[in-house]
């Protein structure tokens, strides 16, 4: 009924606009003139009517305009701006090549004209990054990160140092829906978090919604993060890579069919554990390291159909002898774009994507296995229906086949451990769409949008009652393919922006979300063993609700962006364990589990200098994030572990001539929240630690300054090539990673705090190519 | 076993945090930190076995964190014990903190519930008494775990694996607590101080309890025991074993489930005990 209503809605608001006189399609791509890759999110501007629109996730863009002459300009963050002049007397194609700015520094000052996107676009809570932006942000070990760098913008926040995750608006690190090339990716994080598994050399274009999310994106509480893979030069073969201190990059690209398909290769390898060996004995046959591979071609068939197959498959490996530890993520996209009509623009996918870990022991006869993880079959139809130029509609659906392998441990050549394994859960996660880009005169900018999402716990397997004290009370089985349960969420999405002037602008938005797959860990910090389980008979949806209001103004023609924005967010069935709970495999995990809600609250404010010989932005996040379960703290409110007060990022780039830039950053954040005793007992000799709150006391604060510094060579026909030096944490600052208790050695039978750090100084050498 | 794997993961996720000591300059600092004082709370351990008597019972205050101050015996409670099977029987205070009971029997499959009154607080907490287990058989081999323990271990003869074979029931969920000392002196799991089983992956089997890596020298004795435990004191050394091995990494620390009422700590026990001894020879 309630969607019944909303299309209705919706058609009428179309409705009145679809009225006028002769009107004609422009559409076409934005790519790259040198590379031939697609551009997402140029802006196409109609200087006549002050007025116009971005390229969608595949570079194409379509508007529909009335009979006449215009100037439309075609620009991209980084890029020339192209100024075309048409006369419009029947439907067109017009597609562009836009070049770098990288040459000619001066340009960049004179050039940014027409970029104000981010004070009239409806859309808030958006960050975008385009990988060639970040690559001057000092890194540790010189490794970009696009991951690393989004938690330099407010309201997005670290997990901490090696601690993997990030934390967007007070919501936990699992309500990040992390998608590569549509793939969702279970485990972003490499080697504990030092890490991401993004490799900046395959990629294209990062996106994080944080609020306002589009209705075409669903399945986590607190961000989408749109991470897009490069699809290869299509124009010219080219090598390009890097050599760093514990890690190499090597890219491989080029044409398949010139102008038509293109495809691309990259892959990297960390090797500390290599240099561990030359330095210590005992590390001799130890391994510890980890490798991503991407690949992706694509092919252009006719004018109006295009496939694209991508995937990326990435390992992290530790190991002795007899023992090894093993995790990581494979994903597979096939996708078809076919242009039905200029104004119809389809997207077919078909994905996969996995995660397991896998841990081996074996001793001479003796062979133990433990293994865990998820799979999923994805297919995705997405629609954009460039209407007219006030509205652009979009629609599909979405249908994901998971299945989830809690936990099996085989063991051969013994008795004494028996096997243990699982029952393999599975599910069906559904979701229809539809939303709408409107714009109602010059002011007024909308996005709406409705999101029917479900989800379908699907037999075989058996289902359990659990009473208060977790013993089972029923118990029921179900066969293959017989519903066991049935969820239906109804998300509705709405955000829009009001032009108070031609540099300022007010914005609104309202979102519900819903999750149905979630990270049980035990540990404060993310692990490869956290365990992904589905919702069930007793885990409900997670659901939240998030409003927020922001001013967003630019000075100085767009040189400066600056916006204020607050939010306030609730979620519900938020998922914690009993105290005492064993998540390593336990059948009965669900028992343990404890419901509870949270809520999130705060002011962000930024600053970015966009242009000019000097760059950079400054990012200010006050805010506050509680939980509250009956079974914990009593019952009362509590602060989440990443409930960080103050949270600072400022990062400066320095252009100081064609071949040498310098650049800093700095962060600060209010520690974390922490349990830790208020007393102590004695129980059968050993001294017992007395806790009586959760999350009462504070890691101390984190704060840092790293300094990088980029020097390009100068380039030969051949060859390209860049050294980049980088220190990170400059002032020595020791950030607790963690903080103990053990006995004081001078005073036996007292206690002292100790804290460990894992960084001082990091100087970092990195040097990288093309050819 | 999961023990085994998870303090192998565990000693990888040190590991890494190794990874940055070798490679940078990573360290351990001690610091000054102010914490909350908390009212002293009382702490019971108390235990009923399965034999003729007398039965004992300790009471105990909890003090300040750092320093231990005000952790002290609590002499002036009163209490007493009741069964399932309608008997009860008082404590004697045995000074220093120490009460023991003067007639009680304990009798498998039978609920016993103790009962205290101190400052004008009463507790109460009840663990039910578990059916004899008795140990089939023990044995010992050279392990192939040994060597890979942390470095600095003490140089042992070698390290030798312990099985200890017992029968479960398949009535019920049966709990066990079992140790191993050598030459007398108890020796304490690698991940926790107590090395305790359920039987929901093999209920009903013929067990071998494994110790696996332990160092010792030829020529030492052996004693394994077996507990068959109640539930209430198996959760709270299950989680006791937590308390005790918490540092400052892995999950959010908590206090053991205790199964004294009223926010005290510690607990009231229900134990059988059966025990053998075998001599390591040169093989």
């Amino acid at each position: 009924m309630k969607t019944k209503h909303i299309l209705l809605a919706l058609y009428i608001m179309m409705s009145v606009s679809l009225l006028g006189q002769d009107k004609y399609s422009i559409s076409g791509h934005v790519t790259d003139a040198a590379t031939g890759e697609e551009q997402i999110g140029a802006t196409i501007y109609i200087v006549e009517l002050k007025s116009g629109t971005v390229t969608n996730n595949y570079g194409f863009y379509s508007l529909t305009l009335p009979k006449g002459e215009y100037h439309i300009r075609f620009s991209y963050v980084g890029y020339n701006t192209v100024e075309k002049t048409i006369n419009l007397t029947g439907n067109r194609e017009l597609s562009v090549e836009l070049k770098t700015l990288e040459t000619s520094l001066d340009e960049v000052v004179i050039k940014g004209d027409a970029d104000d996107a981010n004070v009239r676009s409806s859309s808030m809570g958006v960050v975008k990054m385009n990988v060639k932006e970040i690559t001057k942000i000092p890194v540790l070990f010189g490794e970009q990160d696009v991951l690393k760098t989004l938690t330099l913008m407010p309201g997005i926040s670290s997990g901490g140092e090696g601690k993997g995750g990030f934390f967007v608006r007070g919501g936990n690190t699992d309500q990040n829906l992390i998608l590569l090339d549509e793939a969702p990716v279970y485990n972003a994080s490499h080697l504990f978090g030092f890490f991401s598994v993004f490799n900046s050399d395959a990629l294209k274009d990062v996106q994080l919604y944080k609020e306002g999310i589009p209705a075409e994106y669903g399945g986590r509480l607190s961000s989408v993060v749109d991470v897009y893979m490069n699809d290869g030069n299509s124009k010219n073969y080219s090598v390009s890579g890097g050599l760093g201190l514990i890690s190499s990059r090597l890219t491989l690209e080029g044409p398949i069919v010139k102008n038509k398909g293109s495809f691309i290769v990259s892959g990297r390898r960390t090797y500390a554990d290599l240099f561990l060996r030359l330095t210590k004995k005992d590390f001799k046959d130890n391994q510890l390291y980890f490798y991503d591979f991407n690949a992706k071609a694509n092919y252009r068939i006719g004018k109006k159909d295009r496939v694209f197959l991508s995937g990326y498959f990435g390992r992290d490996k530790l190991g002795t002898s007899n023992f090894g530890f093993s995790w990581g993520n494979a994903t597979g996209t096939l996708r078809w774009n076919h242009i039905f009509s200029r104004k119809l623009f389809s997207n077919t996918s078909v994905i996969y994507s996995s995660y397991d870990y896998l841990i081996k022991i074996e001793q001479q006869n003796l062979k133990i296995s433990l293994e865990s993880g998820i799979n999923d079959w994805n297919v995705k139809q997405d629609f954009t229906w460039f209407a007219n130029t006030e509205n652009t509609l979009k629609f599909g659906f979405n249908l994901i086949h998971h299945t989830f392998m809690p936990g099996e441990r085989l063991a051969e050549g013994t008795s004494s451990i028996p096997d243990i394994i699982l029952e393999r859960k599975r599910g069906f996660e559904s979701a229809l769409y539809v939303s709408n880009d409107q714009k109602i005169g010059t002011r007024i900018k909308l996005n709406y949008g409705f999101r029917l999402s479900m989800y379908n716990a699907v037999g075989p397997g058996s289902v359990y009652v659990y009473n208060s004290d977790g013993d089972i009370v029923d118990e029921t089985t179900y066969s293959d393919g017989e519903i066991i349960k049935t969820y239906v969420e109804p998300e509705p999405r709405v955000s829009l922006s009001y032009m108070l002037d031609e540099t300022s602008s007010i914005k609104v938005s309202y979102q519900r979300m819903a999750q149905n797959v979630h990270l049980l860990s035990t540990s404060t910090s993310d692990s490869p063993t956290d365990v992904w389980v589905p919702s069930s008979t007793i885990i409900k949806p997670e659901n939240s609700h998030q409003v927020s209001a922001g001013y967003f103004r630019n000075f100085k023609n767009n040189t400066f962006e600056t916006y204020l924005e607050v939010y306030y967010k609730t979620m519900d069935r938020q998922i914690d364990f009993k105290d005492g709970a064993n998540i390593f495999l336990n059948p009965h995990i669900e028992a343990d589990l404890a419901f509870g809600r949270g809520r999130s609250y705060g002011m962000e404010v930024f600053a970015k200098k966009r242009l000019g010989k000097f760059t950079g932005w400054v990012g200010y996040t006050l805010s506050k994030t509680e939980r509250q379960f009956d079974e914990i703290n009593h019952g009362n409110w509590y602060s989440a572990r990443q409930d960080r007060t103050h949270d600072v990022s400022i990062v400066a780039m320095y252009q100081l001539n064609q071949r040498i830039s310098f650049s800093a950053s700095w962060i600060y954040y209010t520690g974390d929240a922490v349990t830790m005793p208020s007393g102590s007992y004695v129980v059968d000799g050993s001294i017992i630690p007395l806790y009586t709150e959760r999350n009462g006391y504070r890691m101390p604060d984190y704060h840092r300054l790293d300094v990088g510094m980029t020097f390009v060579n100068k380039p030969t026909k051949k060859l390209k090539s860049s050294w980049n030096f980088s220190v990170y944490n400059v002032y020595a600052r020791e950030n607790a990673y963690s903080i103990s208790f053990q006995e004081n050695p001078d005073k036996p039978g007292t206690m002292q705090a100790v804290k460990l750090y894992l960084f001082s100084v990091v100087p970092s050498i990195t040097w990288n190519f093309k050819f | 076993m999961n023990k085994l794997i998870h303090n192998k993961v565990n000693s990888w996720a040190t590991l890494i945090v190794l990874f940055g000591i070798v490679m940078l300059t990573s360290c351990e600092k001690v610091i000054d930190i102010n914490l909350n004082e908390s009212k002293p709370r009382l702490v019971v351990e108390g235990a009923i076995t399965l034999s003729n008597g007398p039965f004992f019972v300790k009471l105990s205050t909890s003090g300040d964190f750092f320093t231990g101050e005000g952790i002290a015996p609590v002499s002036n409670a009163t209490g007493y014990i009741t069964t399932s099977y309608g008997d009860s029987d008082s404590l004697v205070n045995m000074g220093n903190g120490v009460y023991r009971t003067i007639s009680l029997i304990a009798i498998p499959n039978s609920m016993y519930t103790l009962h205290l009154n101190y400052d004008n607080q009463n507790y109460t907490a009840s663990d039910s008494l578990p059916e004899m287990a008795y140990i089939d058989s023990i044995n010992y081999s050279i392990s192939e775990f040994g060597n890979s323990g942390p470095p600095g271990d003490i140089e042992y003869d070698t390290y030798f694996d312990f099985h200890c074979y017992f029968d479960d029931p398949i009535y019920r969920t049966n709990y066990y607590m079992l140790s191993l000392s050598i030459n007398g002196e108890q020796v304490e799991g690698r991940r926790g101080k107590y090395y305790l089983l359920s039987d929901e992956f093999s209920n009903g089997k013929h067990i071998a309890y494994p110790f696996f890596g332990v160092g010792a020298y030829y020529n030492d004795t052996v004693t394994i025991s077996l507990s068959a435990v109640g539930r209430a004191t198996y959760d709270y050394f299950r989680t006791l074993n937590d308390a005790i091995s918490q540092g400052g990494m892995g999950s959010t620390p908590y206090n053991p489930i205790s199964n004294v009422s009223n926010n005290a700590l510690g607990y009231f026990g229900t134990f059988t005990l059966d025990s053998k001894t075998l001599i390591i020879g040169r093989k």
